[in-house]
């Protein structure tokens, strides 16, 4: 019992953290994506082919290739092209690791990526004549945007936001690859150790997580149904 | 000097010339028809004076003032406050949905009084106050402007739960709330139901005899086109090919392609 109970702080210890990845990345790639959108939408044609290149990349590599590149690709610039350059600062080391920032950054622009798509056909889909409303009754453009169009955009993406959302926190175990103290680091040193169920109980802190969220996006789905797009 | 003065409006999409050269006037008050077959320009024309497209060559003025000029580049400014001597009802309604019938008749009025707050020093409570004030005042006028068309007691109801025609109504509601000089429609009844245009066509004609509102109506109603204007104005191929009150058209016209097409129309609806 004693065992049980170290094993579930520490496993809850690296949940907390693991949640916070989740969060941050969250906070970063919605408002990120949002933008990423706008700008493959944009009527200026390098800035749309630049785009859809970066998400081409970001949704053709695997996430955990990305997350060694942005975790590894300072040091060995330092090594190889600038030996001057500044890597990190060990007090910000000692509070948030670096190790964390690097994962968060990655996972920021993956999802930003994903994301970017979801709002990208989400607002493509509102058909034009909604826009054209908004203009022929004098509304400025991001009249237009705020107050017709978004709230629609967001009926329409719950669904595969959701998806997107329910698997970020699962992928958030990749970060265990870089050495960040999330959930899966510990429960695999424990596997290390010997331990072996710490690995499964592990994955009942995943499956309550989304099973929160799920309730959470249905919730949200039957607060919009009070009108149809 | 008419009330509403179009010269010369050329518009071409691509290689296609969609309007080559419309002019017409119209005096203040009087309701226009646009008839004509369809894939003739009739509706690109109401699009060009509303600023939905912008025409190639052209001159638009109401009562006197130049809202539009091919020669002239306007900024967005600009054109917020022309277009709204306009309004425009679509062919399939573009009621917000996520927003009460009230509200749809309500939003443009207090967005537009909410950006005179920006220019005030309030702090965050006398903003939110002042707001407050302005929804309440707007939504009495929506709501007596609702009553116009018959649906005061659809008021707190979202797009879905009305049917087509009760839709239409709301958005001439919203088009009215703006009090646009010239209030245009585009083929209001097609999207409709043949037992739901009845109402909307009634209420057109309401606005008619209780307003003094100038009206352009792109319609295939013939009947109704031949009862509610002043001039009907016939197009084909991209050009005015006849323009006089209905009596000149309908009757008394000799001109072969308003005579083919009005009797194609008359069997068409007959059979």
């Amino acid at each position: 019992m004693e065992v049980f109970w170290e094993v579930s702080l520490t496993l809850g210890a690296g949940f907390v953290t693991s949640i916070l990845l989740f969060i941050l990345t969250l906070a970063i790639s919605l408002p990120l994506g949002l933008l990423m959108a706008f700008c493959s939408m944009s009527k200026i044609k390098p800035l749309r082919f630049a785009m859809k290149t970066i998400v081409w990349i970001l949704r053709g590599t695997p996430l955990m290739l990305q997350i060694f590149a942005i975790f590894y690709l300072p040091g060995l610039l330092k090594l190889f092209v600038w030996p001057q350059m500044h890597t990190g600062w060990e007090w910000f080391d000692s509070t948030i690791s670096t190790r964390f920032i690097a994962a968060l950054v990655a996972f920021g622009i993956n999802y930003a990526a994903y994301f970017s798509e979801i709002f990208r056909s989400g607002i493509e889909n509102i058909p034009k004549g909604q826009a054209e409303a908004g203009q022929v009754l004098g509304m400025t453009k991001n009249q237009i945007f705020s107050k017709v169009i978004f709230m629609q955009v967001v009926k329409n993406i719950l669904g595969p936001m959701s998806n997107e959302i329910i698997t970020l926190i699962k992928d958030t175990a990749l970060a265990n690859t870089i050495s960040v103290y999330e959930l899966i680091f510990y429960s695999k040193k424990y596997m290390l150790d010997g331990l072996i169920w710490p690995v499964f109980y592990a994955g009942a802190f995943y499956l309550l997580f989304v099973g929160g969220l799920t309730l959470l996006f249905g919730w949200l789905e039957k607060k919009l149904s009070y009108y149809k797009v | 000097m008419a009330f509403l003065e179009v010269k010369n409006i050329r518009k071409t999409f691509g290689e296609t010339a969609v309007l080559k050269g419309i002019d017409f006037t119209l005096e203040e008050g009087e309701v226009l028809s646009i008839i004509g077959s369809s894939g003739n320009g009739k509706t690109t024309l109401l699009r060009v004076l509303n600023f939905l497209e912008r025409a190639d060559q052209g001159k638009v003025l109401v009562d006197g003032e130049v809202i539009f000029d091919s020669d002239q580049t306007m900024d967005e400014k600009t054109i917020r406050e022309k277009r709204l001597k306009l309004g425009m009802v679509f062919q399939n309604f573009n009621l917000f949905p996520q927003y009460t019938a009230l509200e749809n008749v309500a939003l443009a009025l207090n967005l537009r009084e909410e950006e005179g707050l920006k220019g005030e020093k309030l702090n965050f409570f006398q903003k939110r106050a002042k707001r407050k004030e302005i929804k309440e005042k707007n939504s009495q006028i929506a709501m007596d402007i609702l009553k116009k068309v018959g649906l005061e007691d659809k008021a707190n109801l979202y797009p879905c739960a009305l049917s087509g025609g009760q839709q239409q109504r709301v958005a001439i509601a919203r088009a009215m709330a703006l009090k646009p000089e010239i209030l245009c429609f585009d083929e209001p009844t097609s999207a409709l139901d043949p037992e739901l245009t009845g109402e909307v066509l009634k209420v057109i004609k309401e606005l008619k005899e209780t307003s003094n509102i100038t009206m352009i109506i792109v319609t295939h109603e013939m009947e109704f086109a031949k009862n509610i204007s002043d001039k009907v104005l016939f197009m084909a191929e991209g050009k005015v090919e006849a323009f006089g009150s209905p009596q000149e058209i309908f009757e008394e016209s000799n001109n072969p392609i308003v005579q083919a097409f009005l009797k194609r129309d008359w069997q068409g609806e007959q059979a």
